[in-house]
């Protein structure tokens, strides 16, 4: 029982890391919080639904899709709504991606109603891997998790893109100087969280239902990100785990009450014990 | 910066290369506005007083956040768990306990400050925006937490508290003219109070720390305390502004524990203008009234298939999404500018009080 407890725990903390990261890219380039993330991912597993229903894609297609016009979503949000805010203090900032979850979420409301949407592309039999059964949704989460943080790692160690917006998180103006076309850099993170927000929302989908509300296990996953000090990107990952891994071992001792709220309660227990997180980098800053 | 200063009619004005200032404390404009209140009640009939009433409540709970927003800047999402700590308690205090009811207010708002003190403390000592994230966690938590303790809060069926409030001499029923008089006196003495916080030393001190957290600490500043100090004022009010809303609703329940709720306030502060406290009054009006509008307008002009709280919402996200990109400082920042142009007329270069309110907001 627990070793199921922990492959569902991991599993579930693949899926907190995935929207985590999101969190911790925009933060590293921008540090903005973008509230809307959980909803960036609710909207793209929607396209993901329509896809494979309204377009009859088959799922790969359908998922890339999905994957596309997340990056086209975020990179949109952008440019409409945060660009015109660069220079302005962060709070206008943050209730402006407010705004945007909201706007996204009615949308949504209205296209596809509230109606709870089935989108189950990896239905089977569980596996059986040494005694122990793993269902392929779980698997297949896993499995595309952790290549897509792999292609992450290559992405900001080798890519120049990578350096660039590596650059642009150490020292702005200093980037700036150095002729990286920040505006354009900040675009594309806004685009990757988006593309990555798409993928976290179609692995969530088989496992809870398609809806307008769902962003909200998006929120969930700030408490992993703060575990792995907000902008530190295997920081991310091991707090999405760590999160996901003890919520569910918890939810198997502990009554429903305390596992509906346990990643804030951890979040309490974070800032309590070591408020800076596991992954803490030391920054200055100028007045 | 040089500085000199014209005349025109009444009005000595101080123009320098930076700001415009406005030497001119005589507002004469508080006595119609406070007279107009306190006659209002004449004129309306029994709901109307009933949405006057609620309207009250909602004003004390956005200077409540204006007071942590606009003058610390620090983002709370969890206005409105401290609303439903505010109206439990008092429920819990008055109607369990049967303490006072005056009393029982206090007991409220102190509570939710003591509350205040125990997620500030942990979430204020970093920089940066881990409030929104902690409070934003804490309205989860008490959500769970009230249906947890049915004992004490009656879980999910919600809370019922007495309409009828004591204050002393008189018995106040809270859909009368008394009522009203009685809570109206509370929001102008909150408005007045947060005014006056705002200028005063500790109000300068929270406005240093919004405007630089690393400047206001190299000149001496206390940031943990004066943050926590300013969280816990506001919890003050915001618990207040509940219990209140508690007993104009006669009940509570663990739905109006709610993220969007805090929202709704945040609202209020973006489209008023945050950091003066009459912005949060004008944007507390215009939103409590803005549903009653839509639903107007959508029977007019749409078929009946829409379903009007998605229409709400989607409007609510797109007026933020639309003052913070045009106008950050809401609608009172931009009769500021409107007024600026028309009192400095022969001497107005074209931005510069649009100049200044930006400068408030760095």
């Amino acid at each position: 029982m627990i070793i199921d407890g922990l492959i569902n725990g991991i599993a579930l903390g693949c899926i907190y890391a995935l929207v985590a990261l999101g969190f911790v890219l925009i933060y590293k380039a921008t540090h903005v919080i973008n509230f809307a993330q959980g909803e960036i991912m609710m909207f793209c597993s929607y396209i993901c639904y329509a896809g494979s229903t309204t377009f009859h894609f088959n799922f790969i297609l359908s998922f890339f899709f999905a994957v596309i016009a997340g990056f086209l979503l975020g990179a949109l949000l952008e440019r409409l709504f945060i660009r015109p805010l660069i220079g302005y203090p962060i709070l206008p900032v943050v209730i402006a991606t407010i705004g945007i979850a909201m706007v996204l979420q009615s949308v949504a409301a209205l296209i596809w109603t509230f109606e709870p949407q089935k989108l189950d592309p990896f239905s089977g039999s569980p596996y059986q891997l040494w005694k122990v059964s793993i269902s392929p949704v779980h698997l297949w989460t896993i499995i595309i998790t952790f290549i897509l943080i792999f292609l992450f790692s290559l992405f900001f160690r080798h890519s120049l893109v990578g350096i660039k917006l590596r650059a642009i998180a150490e020292d702005l103006i200093g980037s700036m100087a150095s002729g990286i076309p920040v505006r354009r850099m900040y675009n594309f993170t806004w685009g990757l969280a988006g593309a990555i927000g798409a993928v976290a929302g179609i692995l969530v989908a088989p496992v809870i239902f398609i809806h307008p509300h769902m962003g909200s296990i998006g929120l969930r996953a700030l408490p992993a990100a703060v575990l792995g000090s907000f902008g530190s990107i295997p920081g991310a990952v091991v707090g999405g785990i760590v999160l996901g891994v003890s919520e569910t071992i918890a939810g198997l001792y502990l009554p429903k009450e305390i596992k509906d709220v346990f990643p804030w309660l951890l979040l309490f227990l974070v800032l309590l014990i070591r408020p800076e997180g596991i992954f803490y980098t030391y920054e200055q800053k100028k007045v | 910066m040089r500085t000199f200063s014209v005349k025109i009619g009444s009005r000595r004005i101080t123009l320098s290369d930076r700001m415009i200032q406005e030497n001119d404390y005589r507002k004469w404009w508080i006595i119609p506005v406070v007279a107009g209140v306190y006659l209002l009640p004449l004129f309306l009939n029994e709901y109307s007083i009933y949405l006057m009433n609620m309207l009250a409540a909602t004003i004390i709970g956005a200077v409540a956040l204006d007071i942590l927003c606009g003058f610390c800047g620090q983002l709370s999402l969890g206005h409105a768990a401290f609303i439903g700590i505010g109206a439990y308690s008092y429920g819990i205090c008055h109607m369990t306990l049967a303490i006072n009811p005056i009393f029982s207010l206090f007991i409220a708002g102190f509570t939710g400050a003591f509350v205040s003190l125990l997620i500030g403390i942990p979430s204020l000592r970093l920089k940066g925006l881990y409030l929104a994230i902690a409070t934003m966690g804490f309205t989860f938590i008490t959500d769970e937490a009230v249906r947890f303790l049915r004992a004490w809060t009656n879980g999910v069926e919600g809370f019922k508290i007495s309409r009828i409030i004591d204050i002393g001499f008189v018995q106040l029923n809270s859909g009368d003219a008394g009522f009203y008089y009685f809570i109206y006196t509370l929001v102008i003495v909150a408005v007045i109070f947060s005014r006056l916080l705002l200028e005063s030393k500790i109000g300068r001190a929270f406005t240093s720390i919004r405007d630089s957290d690393v400047a206001a600490e190299v000149s001496g500043i206390n940031i943990l305390l004066y943050k926590v100090l300013c969280f816990a004022i506001s919890s003050f009010f915001a618990s207040l502004s509940g219990a209140l809303m508690g007993i104009i609703i006669g009940m509570i329940s663990p739905e109006d524990i709610n993220i969007m709720q805090s929202i709704n306030y945040l609202i209020m502060l973006v489209i008023g203008g945050m950091g003066v406290v009459y912005g949060a009054v004008i944007g507390a009006v215009l939103i409590t009234f803005l549903p009653e509008w839509i639903s107007m307008l959508s029977n007019s002009f749409l078929p009946m298939t829409v379903d009007l709280s998605i229409l709400q919402y989607l409007i609510f996200g797109l007026l933020i999404l639309f003052f913070i990109v045009f106008e950050p400082n809401g609608v009172y920042g931009r009769w500021t500018v409107v007024k600026g142009y028309f009192k400095t007329f022969p001497f107005n270069e074209r931005k510069v009080g649009r100049i200044a309110w930006i400068y408030r907001w760095r």
